[in-house]
């Protein structure tokens, strides 16, 4: 079979093309991630159990802070589990983002010596940090299993509500890789910013806490509908269904945005980084 | 030339970088370029300057060309790495590079993982590799370490390996830029033999080096580029032929325009030739030969005292043969002036047939003035180093002056 390959500078960006392509590069994506999982835990004495100790002890923290001393109201569902259930997605969200951001300029001697969909580096953070995150919904599994919560067919709305939160990490990170690139200030930027998102995103406390002047501030945030979606599936905490479509809407907006802005850069990386 | 046997036609291409003002990557600059208005010219240069070109299927192409002439530009251009400012290419079949060595290569992964790591870089598809995993591992020889972290290999084991994925790719075009220059020379012959398997099932292969030797065995036709523009195409011999002579001439002079150099620059090299025993200016040299190997300094201080020259001599794979420095072998000169000439006898020149290149450096009172790497490259040809006009081969050394009794 014959392929041809025009190359013409000037043409316009071949969207469609360039996203089909990472189709049929999905042996590379799915090396890559394979790489960073296996990468992330070798050579350390506890390997994958760090998987767990991690966000264990940020969940413990948040139990602390806001389970013990302030005393939050989780709306009737044991502290401990109220913290976890909100933090096993913004801890996703968060990692994904943040590595997807340098993710780019940190593969430079490969994107300058060999030609492959370049999109293709930002997306597959996004599935190396399913393992984590696949890791920590067991956990809180069992931890539900010891606090007797019960188990009903809205458990099963946790898939769609993961699926969510993937779909931001893909849309916010390919985003982030793109502006990365052009402006190395994200380095800084992005980890700020995530800090900060910590603390406005509804992880230890519930989204009716916050002041009805403050919520629209709340609906902005993508990750405030996945995770009260979470609690809403395992716990049936109320849901404000306005958040949830908010999300949606963000997520798909900045995914267009997003991919949109990486395959306009795509053919400048090379030569920028 | 029949237009529908032409494996890539390329048509007016050029490709522009900005010198000094390369975009850079952080928002305040962005800021200020815009704000002060983009019809602002910044300068540009040419990394590639209009070319047109025609390679048939089944060509071995060889580029060859100084540093800077826009050789790997080309392959850029054409594994899509960067994209052309202006022209067009069209590709016909599919296309793929070959690594530099461990390039895509992860230390913590074990070689199978790797093998499958790299192969995906390079498009191979899984069950792709799948396939050839067994041919794959046998070429290289590495049976016993294939669940090896490859951070415990070898240099030469890591070469092996990437070369033997790489040279299982079955793209219609495959380019090569100066992957073999590594590896020891028997692998290296193997290598070989395997492109040449490739290129004779009809593939298209286009090579960049510096290893005339290689270029000479492997290619069928060249290319020589300079300065972004194709200044001859033709069999693979006469280019290197117009190659050779063109540069060595050429570079010289360009010694003082250099940009890419270190130091104070409080003394400098504005020229370098290359003397035969009667002081005549030469392109080729033979092994043995009597040479003199002058350096023309400028100054633009009274203060330069205590200068220190040192020449250094490498082979295409990088690796110094040898040294010559005014500091150790006589003493340094107390005082430069400007317009002086400095001059290094090498009675007997050591270095067997092969291309090799120079870089200099000058030190005034322990301080780094001048360095400019690669100043030129040798042409050493075969010649009467030994009475008997024989000669080791090629990759076993240098020479030595000796007598058996």
């Amino acid at each position: 079979m014959a392929i041809t390959t025009i190359i013409e500078a000037g043409s316009p960006v071949q969207y469609w093309r360039k996203i089909k392509e990472c189709w049929q590069y999905r042996d590379l994506l799915r090396m890559l991630s394979y790489r960073d999982i296996r990468v992330r835990y070798a050579q350390t004495v506890l390997g994958m159990t760090w998987a767990i100790i991690n966000p264990l002890i940020s969940v413990l923290l948040l139990y602390f802070v806001f389970g013990v001393v302030i005393k939050v109201d989780t709306q009737g569902v044991p502290p401990l589990l109220f913290s976890m259930a909100g933090i096993c997605s913004w801890n996703y969200f968060s990692r994904v983002v943040g590595e997807a951001g340098g993710s780019v300029i940190g593969a430079q001697s490969l994107v300058k010596k060999v030609y492959f969909p370049r999109l293709v580096i930002p997306l597959s953070k996004s599935f190396s940090a399913l393992i984590d995150l696949c890791i920590v919904l067991v956990i809180l599994g069992g931890m539900m299993i010891i606090y007797k919560v019960p188990l009903h067919w809205q458990t099963l709305m946790i898939i769609p509500f993961t699926l969510l939160a993937v779909l931001a990490g893909i849309a916010f990170g390919i985003w982030v890789a793109a502006l990365t690139i052009r402006f190395r200030d994200f380095t800084h930027i992005l980890p700020l910013v995530l800090r900060i998102g910590m603390f406005l995103s509804p992880i230890a406390y519930g989204a009716t806490l916050v002041p009805a002047a403050y919520k629209w501030a709340f609906y902005l945030n993508p990750l405030t509908g996945i995770i009260e979606g979470f609690r809403w599936a395992l716990f049936n905490t109320p849901l404000d269904p306005v958040t949830v479509w908010m999300s949606v809407i963000t997520i798909m907006i900045v995914m267009i945005i997003g991919v949109w802005y990486f395959l306009k850069m795509d053919q400048y990386i090379a030569d920028i980084i | 030339m029949k237009k529908d046997n032409a494996a890539i036609t390329i048509e007016g291409l050029s490709k522009t970088y900005q010198r000094g003002k390369v975009r850079k990557g952080d928002i305040r600059s962005s800021l200020e370029s815009w704000w002060s208005g983009i019809g602002k010219q910044t300068e540009e240069f040419f990394a590639l300057k209009n070319i047109d070109l025609s390679i048939q299927k089944g060509d071995v192409v060889g580029i060859v060309g100084p540093n800077g002439a826009g050789k790997s530009t080309l392959l850029k251009l054409l594994s899509r790495i960067t994209f052309p400012t202006k022209g067009r290419m069209v590709i016909h079949g599919t296309l793929s590079s070959m690594l530099e060595v461990g390039t895509g290569f992860h230390p913590e992964l074990t070689g199978r993982e790797n093998i499958y790591l790299n192969g995906a870089f390079i498009g191979m598809r899984r069950d792709e590799v799948n396939r050839k995993l067994d041919s794959i591992v046998s070429f290289s020889g590495l049976e016993a370490f294939l669940d090896t972290p490859v951070k415990h290999y070898s240099s030469g084991m890591y070469v092996r390996l990437a070369f033997a994925v790489a040279s299982h790719l079955e793209p219609d075009i495959l380019l090569i830029d100066e992957v073999l220059a590594v590896g020891d020379h028997e692998f290296r012959k193997r290598c070989m033999d395997k492109l040449l398997d490739v290129s004779s099932q009809g593939r298209t292969i286009i090579m960049v080096s510096h290893q005339m030797a290689y270029l000479k065995e492997l290619c069928t036709s060249g290319i020589y580029l300079h300065g972004g523009a194709i200044q001859f195409q033709g069999t693979i011999d006469d280019t290197i032929n117009h190659y050779v002579n063109h540069f060595t001439t050429a570079r010289q002079s360009l010694v003082k325009d250099r940009k890419d150099r270190r130091g104070t620059g409080i003394v400098r090299m504005t020229g370098f030739n290359i003397l035969d025993k009667n002081k005549i200016p030469i392109h080729t040299i033979a092994a043995g030969q009597e040479l003199f190997f002058n350096i023309q300094m400028e100054t633009t201080s009274s203060q330069a005292y205590n200068v220190v020259v040192q020449l250094e001599w490498y082979d295409m794979f990088g690796q110094l043969c040898f040294v010559a420095n005014n500091g150790i072998s006589n003493s340094s000169i107390p005082k430069i002036n400007s317009g002086q000439s400095y001059t290094c006898h090498i009675p007997k020149f050591p270095l067997n047939k092969g291309m090799y290149f120079i870089s200099g450096s000058i030190h005034v009172a322990n301080q780094l003035a001048d360095e400019v790497l690669h100043i030129t490259t040798l042409d050493v040809d075969e010649g009467l180093f030994y009475a008997t006009g024989k000669l080791p081969q090629a990759n076993k050394g240098f020479l030595v002056d000796y007598t058996w009794t």
